[in-house]
Formats: structure tokens, C-alpha cells, sequence
């Protein structure tokens, strides 16, 4: 990982070659991480990985026009090749309405809590590791493989550096631990996989990790279709969460810019029931999702989507501000190699008043695996189509577990069509996505 | 081509890991240039260009894999990678070792193709096809387009002492047009693709391929909600070939072998598909968007028989799966950059052609799906299950399409549907997509001549 004094190099010399071409205007991202890998097979190591990565991104600003590059070089030809590459990019560039932000910040977001040293030894890491597969092969003579197990370690920084003097940045530390469990009975396959995201090591818990992917694919096996049909829905809180994102763009200013976001216009107006309230909180200081500084160096802060089912307002970034006329709400999202985007930060989907017992009453498909997300969702119409998982219960009682089946809807009526918001709020496992249960009426099954 | 890495640093680097009992240690290095350009809202939206460079070394202790990436050519550190690696495994080996490489063969001598340099033509296409696809009809409110091209420089060095280089040129087009009608939004989108530059994209009918892609966002603003249930349905040629890809390739690769996580690990020589069926995976051919000269272990790349009138003739072997395994090694090792360690992936995958005239495989039908155009998918290997996505197509009734219909995904397992591919059509054709898997996303072609499954669930309308 580079020295913050080569990066001030970089700054300079950067500096020379603007000055040199009389670009008034710059920025540099660079981003750098540091990551541990060890996975199992059959006890033995199937792959010990350490990955250092690094990539300098460069945004030049002239008279409305801009040009970007990148590179993963940090050397002093590498910088030259990166920013002719930006000039040249400059001189064929659009009006754009992309500028550097007016305020400067400087802002150093390295969190304690989100930032814990490693004391682990190498072989304890891997004893660790060993465990996530180890542990799941100890529970049933039914299972046949731990597919998918890793533990990871990831160290990761970002800094940001402009003409007008802004100088930020932000540094993590995470543990992620995964696990799975591929188990077979007469001549039926069943397999279920999971993962979370802790701040240390001493938090993994591979028994309890192996307890779960074992228990869902066990139940998993006593599988049916289920009965074409509607039923009232309750994803559990990973499924749910995959569902948001795929259809988060419904937030998306940028999206908005390119004429992609059906429900922009739709601002200040109801377009959910009445019980949905969304917010992106990024500042919210039990999440994992925690972030103080965003990837254009501007401040986060938490903001109001959606209010009693009211569309209040989308997220921006500085571009998307200065198209729409505002002021960015701290959403840039940017990787060295990408263009200016955004995104959401650490989204909490508020709790409602239901108690579980409200939530589950009569029949409920509770969705546990949704396939095909990337593919079968329609983003522009809202329209979906997924391959689907879960279990059906009667007062909160398992009846039996379904797969084989699908799952078809609009998400933009879906969220009209929630009848109750539990009171308890529960975190993805990856701690930076929260949500009560939600049930939704009348959802459309195939099988 | 120039070194990428010298050979007496690769040496230094390899000797040490036998040194230190490994049994086989890699270098892969690699230098990538990357060029793209975005359309939107009839203008320019952007010119991302950039460099990709590192190196992966991997060291082999027995079938146990360590793998370590830096984006340096500094010696030491270098060498303190290997170190690192070599703690974790906790070997000790006193034998010196003296390897010597033999001469570098360089593959990018014979047809290596130059990036870009002056982007006017690349940004005149863009524009030119953004205007036409408007003009088509004023329901068409946006066309967002890409065109994307890269040059990869690769070196590889390992402890046999192999000492090999190439380059590989990558360019992609990708249009979406979005129709729209009384606040109602539909699109539709097509990507080709090929090993070659912009030549490539010049070759194309933009017209062609600007009426397809309208022709098809208009139609679903009117299309109904494709029918739920289990049917029949004709998956059309090209990107239908997904199909094949989820429900086979993957549980082909021995990455999902060597685990017993593929449902086909134990059924080399026997039939897994109908006797309709031959399946093929081929690196060889030539500008596809799937091919190789080497894979990224540095072997020449092959074709690759994977499925003879429905029996499992052979496995996509890498080195490690082949160590694991026993099958002969057939090229397959691929990665999306040094960041990744080699896995066993597909390259161009398709369906042989068959007997049958699309006519007469609709013809066959009395109420099922007509698949037309077609999303992308997924597969979890151990258990087969496979989705995909059926963006528009037609209701086939009575033999004859009637409906347009839209939005869809089709699910099953993939021993099951194979055997349910009865019919297959004479017309091949492949098509350009980017696979993920445990080495990251590689550029894979799929393809089929148009066929028939008797029976799939189809999760559309209830």
C-alpha cells in the first residue's frame, strides 16, 4: 500500500502537469486495500490468499469539460500516461455539468470501532478458517461438502485529494466469515449458504455459522413446489435486502439524469403504503455501514426516501445536484476506475407497530432464497420474476418447506401492498441494511 | 512484446518457492488498457480510459493453493509475497533449486491488434446510432449505448519452466432503448462482442442492430405477462444457449468437480442429456468473444468435446482440478485478472446443431412459450438448480405464435432438463456474455441452435 508522502508526490506532480496545460481544476481518488483469503476443502487449504491492491483515479475539470483515467501503476511515467489520457478525454468531452464541489472539506473518517487491529496469529486465523468448514461436516453423515467456506480479512483505505484543497479520507477494517452446506438423502440435493461481516475475529463463531447453513439445508431437503397461487409474503431479512437493492435505483438521481428512474417524477407524492418509511442513515452509529466522508470528499448525512409512504426526496452527488438544482445529500459513489455515481450508504427501512404474532397471522410464504435477481428484474417497469425459496406457516407454525417454485410481481405495487411493519428492527448480515418483517399481500406462485 | 516481468526476477521468485517445498509456483503478469465510451441522453456522457496492472504468484503444495497479487515489480517484495505464503503452509525444504526457462515465446508476434488511439470514429458511431434508433419511432424517449474496448498483455512463467506472452484484444457494443407510453417504461438491450477491436463494431450493421433492439422495447409495451406453469418452450438461438451454460457448463467445470459440488461428478461416460444433445466448449475459434490462443496457465487453448449424443465425454480441467481429479487437462484455466488465482471456466460454450427448421419446432407445439430474446442466469452447481430470465418471446398455440408476451424466468435442475431437450434446430449461432464465478468475470460466449425442451416451469402470470 502506497505512503501518504507518495501521494503527496502524486499531488504535486499532478499539480505541474495542470498547471503545465493550463487545467485549472483536478481530483485524485485513490483507493488501496489490503486482504487475507483462507478456504477449506476436505481439511486441506483450497485456497490461502493475501491480495495488496491499489488504483489512483484522476478527474480533470476545464470550461464545463472533464476527463478521467485511471491506473493501478503508481509510477512516474504511469502518472504522466494517466493524465494525458484524462486530457485527451477532455478535449472530446460533452458539456458537462460535473465540477469539482465548492466546499472543501477535510474530513479523516477511521472510526475505532470500524477500524480494530488484528492480534490473531496466522495459525489461529487458520484454525478459524478450518472451522467454517470443519464444523458443518461434524453435524450430518447426509452432508456431501462445504462448497463455499472462507474467512477474510480486509483492510481497506480511500483518499481524496482536489485543486481546491479538500483532503479526506477513510480507512476500515472487517472480518467476513462464510460457510455452507451442500447434504444429500435419497438421491435429493439441498444446499444453503451464509456469510456475515464482524469488526474482529474473536466475533466469528463457526459453530453457530455451521448450525445454520446445516439446519436450512437439512430442512431444505423435505422440499415441495408449492401450489400455484397468491399468498402473503415475508422475506426474511437477506432476501429482503437483495430485493431492496435491485430496485434501489427508484432513488437514484443519476438514474433520474438518464431518464431510467420511473418513479422521479413521482417526488412529494404517495407512492407506498402509508406504513413504509425509509431513510438512508449513514450516520447511524450501530451499523456497520457507518460513513462519514463520501467518495467526492463531501460529509454524509442521514436523509429522509420515503415518509408515511410519501416520496420525499432521492439521493445526489455533486453532478446530479447541479443538474436538478440542488445540493448534494452526500451520496458520491466512485471507484478510481469508474465514472461519478452514487449510492445508497447504510439504508433503514423504519419498524412499525405489528407484534409477530399480528405479523404471521393465518397463511404466510416466508421467502428464505430468492434466484435470479440480476436477471429477472426489470428495474425501468418494476416487473419481476424470481426463482423461489422458503417455508409456509400457519400462525407462525412451520407447515412445510417449498422450492421448485416462482415468485412474479411488481415491486413499485408491492410497496403499496404492505399490510403490516413489524416492531422489532433486524440487521442484514452484513450489518449495513436494516428492516423489520414486512408482510406483503397477495403475491403471485407458480410451480 | 516486451518483458513484463524480467525472467531473472520470475527466476529469483520461482526458485525461492521450491526452495521452500513448493511443488509448482506461477507467475502471472499482466498489463490491460481500457477505453470506453457512454452515450446518454443524446450526447457524450463520458471517456473512462485506464490502466490495469499487477502480478498473481501462486504457489502448489500438494493440491493446496496459496496465491498472493501486488500491483509492484519491486524484487523484495516480491519475494517477501512468496515468503508469506510459504509461513502459511509451514513447509520446509533445504534442496536448492536451479531453474532455467526455456526460450519466450511470444503469441502476440502473430496478430496483435492496436487500441485506439484517436477516438473521433468511436465517438461518431455512438452518436450516429443513438440518432437512428430515436428516429425509429418518437416512443423511443432514451437510448443509453456503450462501446467498450481493452488490450490485455499477459506474461506467464512457472516452475516447468515455461516463459510465454500474449495479448488479447476485447471490444463490446451495448444498446438499450427505453419505450415509453402513457407513463408506462419497457427496454430492451443487445450486446455484441468479439476478441478484436473497433474494427469489429464498424462490421456491424448499426441499423440492424438499432431496428432490433427498438423493434422489441415497442412490442413490450403491449406484450401481456408471460403465463405461469410448466410447458413447452423453443429457446431461440444465440443468447438462448444460457440455458446450456447454467444448467451444464458450470457443473462441468472441475472447480465444482473436485468438491463433489457438481451433480455430474460421477457420471464421465454416461447419459446425462437426451441422445439429442452434444455440447461443445471451444477456445479455439477464431475473433470470438470467448476465445483464447493460452489459457492463463499458458497452454495452448482447445475445443473441447463435453457432451456426445448425450454422454458426458469430458470435464473443463484446470491444473489443480486435473491434480485433483485425474482428467486430462483441456485448457480451461481462466481469471478475470492477476487478482484472481486460475479456475477452471468455460470459453465459447454451445449446442451442436441439429436436424430441425425453427418451423417445425413451433409447429410442435399446441400451447407453450416461444423464448426469443434471452436474460442472464444462475446455477448452484451442487444441487443443479438453474434460473434464467425470457425477456420477450411469443405464446405458441395451436403451432403458431400469437401473443407477444413478456418477463419471465424459466427454473429447473440441470440433469432434468437436459434430458428434456428433445428437438434440437439446425440454425447455430453464439453470442457474447460475461460469466462469474469463482475466478471473477470472464468474457464466455454462449450459444445454440434454436431448440425444444418438453417441459420447464415457466414463473410468469398465475
Amino acid at each position: 500500500m502506497q505512503e501518504p508522502t507518495q501521494l503527496n508526490k502524486i499531488y504535486e506532480q499532478t499539480t505541474f502537469l495542470c498547471k503545465s496545460s493550463g487545467i485549472k481544476d483536478f481530483e485524485l481518488l485513490l483507493k488501496s486495500s489490503f486482504a487475507e483469503k483462507y478456504s477449506f476443502s476436505s481439511g486441506k487449504i483450497l485456497e490461502q490468499k493475501i491480495s495488496q491492491t491499489q488504483a489512483l483515479g484522476i478527474r480533470l475539470f476545464q470550461d464545463g469539460k472533464l476527463g478521467q483515467s485511471y491506473t493501478e501503476s503508481l509510477n512516474k511515467e504511469s502518472i504522466e500516461t494517466l493524465f494525458n489520457q484524462a486530457s485527451q478525454g477532455m478535449t472530446f468531452s460533452s458539456n458537462s455539468l460535473q465540477i469539482l464541489p465548492a466546499e472543501s472539506t477535510n474530513i479523516h473518517d477511521s472510526i475505532p470501532e470500524l477500524n480494530q487491529e488484528s492480534q490473531v496469529k496466522l495459525n489461529e486465523k487458520i484454525s478459524i478458517a478450518k472451522a467454517l468448514e470443519e464444523e458443518v461436516l461434524k453435524l450430518s453423515p447426509k452432508i456431501k461438502s462445504v462448497p463455499d467456506n472462507g474467512l477474510y480479512l480486509i483492510s481497506s483505505n480511500s483518499k481524496i485529494l482536489n485543486s481546491l484543497g479538500s483532503n479526506s479520507s477513510v480507512s476500515r477494517k472487517k472480518v467476513i466469515a462464510a460457510s455452507s452446506c451442500l447434504i444429500e438423502d435419497c438421491n435429493k440435493q439441498s444446499f444453503h449458504d451464509a456469510s456475515y461481516t464482524y469488526l474482529n475475529l474473536n466475533e466469528v463463531k463457526p459453530k453457530s455459522l455451521a448450525k445454520e447453513v446445516y439446519e436450512e439445508a437439512n430442512l431444505m431437503l423435505s422440499a415441495q413446489a408449492l401450489p400455484s397461487g397468491h399468498y402473503d409474503v415475508i422475506f426474511d431479512i437477506k432476501s429482503l435486502e437483495s430485493l431492496f437493492y435491485t430496485f434501489s435505483l427508484i432513488f437514484s438521481s443519476e438514474a433520474a439524469r438518464k431518464g431510467l428512474n420511473p418513479l422521479w417524477k413521482q417526488r412529494g407524492e404517495r407512492i407506498a403504503s402509508a406504513l413504509l418509511n425509509i431513510s438512508d442513515k449513514p450516520l447511524l452509529d450501530y451499523g456497520l455501514g457507518r460513513l462519514l466522508v463520501d467518495d467526492e470528499g463531501l460529509a454524509t448525512k442521514n436523509t429522509k426516501l420515503i415518509e408515511a409512504g410519501y416520496f420525499i426526496d432521492g439521493i445526489y452527488n455533486s453532478y446530479t445536484a447541479n443538474t436538478f438544482q440542488c445540493k448534494s445529500s452526500g451520496h458520491a459513489k466512485r471507484s478510481p476506475k469508474s465514472s461519478l455515481d452514487l449510492g445508497l450508504h447504510q439504508p433503514v427501512i423504519e419498524s412499525g407497530t405489528s407484534t409477530k404474532e399480528e405479523l404471521y397471522k393465518g397463511s404466510i410464504a416466508y421467502i428464505t432464497r430468492l434466484d435470479g435477481l440480476h436477471s429477472g428484474a426489470n428495474t425501468i417497469s418494476g416487473d419481476f420474476s424470481f426463482g423461489v425459496a422458503g417455508y409456509i406457516l400457519k400462525d407462525g407454525i412451520f407447515q412445510y418447506a417449498f422450492n421448485e417454485s416462482t415468485v412474479k410481481g411488481n415491486y413499485y405495487q408491492m410497496l403499496k401492498n404492505i399490510t403490516a411493519i413489524g416492531n422489532i428492527l433486524l440487521g442484514s448480515p452484513s450489518l449495513d441494511f436494516f428492516s423489520p418483517e414486512i408482510r406483503f399481500a397477495k403475491m403471485a406462485f407458480a410451480s | 512484446m516486451p518483458e513484463l516481468l524480467k525472467s531473472q526476477t520470475a527466476e529469483k521468485i520461482i526458485n525461492k518457492a521450491l526452495e521452500q517445498g513448493a511443488d509448482f509456483c506461477d507467475i502471472f503478469i499482466e498489463r490491460k488498457n481500457h477505453l470506453l465510451f457512454k452515450q446518454s441522453s443524446k450526447k457524450l456522457d463520458s471517456i473512462n480510459t485506464g490502466i490495469d496492472f499487477g502480478l498473481g504468484i501462486r504457489l502448489i503444495y500438494g493440491t493446496e493453493v496459496y496465491y498472493g497479487t501486488a500491483n509492484t515489480l519491486e524484487e523484495e517484495e516480491l519475494l517477501n509475497i512468496v515468503e508469506r505464503l510459504n509461513a502459511a503452509n509451514g513447509t520446509q525444504r533445504t534442496t536448492a533449486s536451479t531453474l532455467k526457462f526455456k526460450e519466450k515465446a511470444d503469441l502476440s508476434l502473430s496478430d496483435s491488434l492496436s487500441l485506439s488511439s484517436s477516438w473521433g470514429e468511436q465517438i461518431l458511431f455512438l452518436s450516429k446510432m443513438d440518432s437512428y434508433m430515436r428516429s425509429l419511432n418518437e416512443k423511443i424517449t432514451q437510448a443509453n449505448l456503450s462501446l467498450a474496448e481493452s488490450k490485455q498483455e499477459i506474461q506467464i512463467y512457472n516452475s516447468f519452466g515455461l516463459n510465454i506472452s500474449d495479448s488479447r484484444n476485447y471490444t463490446r457494443l451495448s444498446i438499450t432503448a427505453i419505450a415509453e407510453e402513457a407513463g408506462l417504461q419497457e427496454d430492451a438491450y443487445e450486446a455484441p462482442g468479439a476478441s478484436s477491436n473497433f474494427k469489429f463494431i464498424e462490421s456491424l450493421d448499426y441499423q440492424v442492430l438499432g431496428e432490433k433492439v427498438v423493434e422489441r422495447a415497442l412490442r413490450k409495451l403491449h406484450a401481456l405477462a408471460c403465463p405461469a406453469g410448466k410447458m413447452p418452450v423453443i429457446l431461440e438461438n444465440a443468447f438462448g444457449g444460457v440455458i446450456f451454460h447454467e444448467a451444464c457448463g458450470h457443473l462441468l467445470e472441475t472447480t465444482s468437480v473436485e468438491t463433489k459440488s457438481s451433480v455430474f461428478a460421477d457420471k464421465m461416460n454416461q447419459l446425462i442429456a437426451n441422445p439429442a444433445v452434444s455440447a461443445i466448449d471451444d477456445g479455439t475459434i477464431a475473433g470470438k468473444w470467448g476465445s483464447i490462443k493460452i489459457d492463463d496457465e499458458g497452454r495452448a487453448s482447445q475445443r473441447t468435446e463435453l457432451i456426445v449424443n448425450g454422454v458426458l465425454k469430458n470435464f473443463l480441467v484446470d491444473y489443480v482440478g486435473h491434480l485433483k481429479t485425474n482428467y486430462p487437462l483441456s485448457a480451461s484455466a481462466r481469471r478475470e485478472s492477476y487478482r484472481q488465482a486460475p479456475a477452471s471456466r468455460m470459453r465459447n460454450t454451445f449446442i451442436c446443431p441439429g436436424e430441425y427448421s425453427r418451423e417445425e419446432l413451433i409447429s410442435s407445439i399446441d400451447y407453450g412459450l416461444y423464448a426469443e430474446s434471452l436474460g442472464g442466469g444462475s446455477v448452484i452447481p451442487g444441487t443443479g438448480e438453474f434460473n434464467f430470465a425470457v425477456n420477450s418471446g411469443y405464446l405458441i398455440e395451436n403451432g403458431k405464435l400469437t401473443k407477444p408476451v413478456k418477463g419471465a424466468t424459466l427454473i429447473g435442475t440441470g440433469p432434468d432438463i437436459l434430458q428434456k431437450i428433445s428437438m434440437v434446430g439446425k440454425e447455430l449461432e453464439l453470442a457474447a456474455g460475461i460469466c462469474g464465478s469463482v475466478s471473477g468475470s470472464v468474457p464466455v460466449t454462449v450459444g445454440q441452435p434454436p431448440l425444444k425442451v418438453d417441459e420447464i416451469l415457466v414463473g410468469g402470470e398465475v
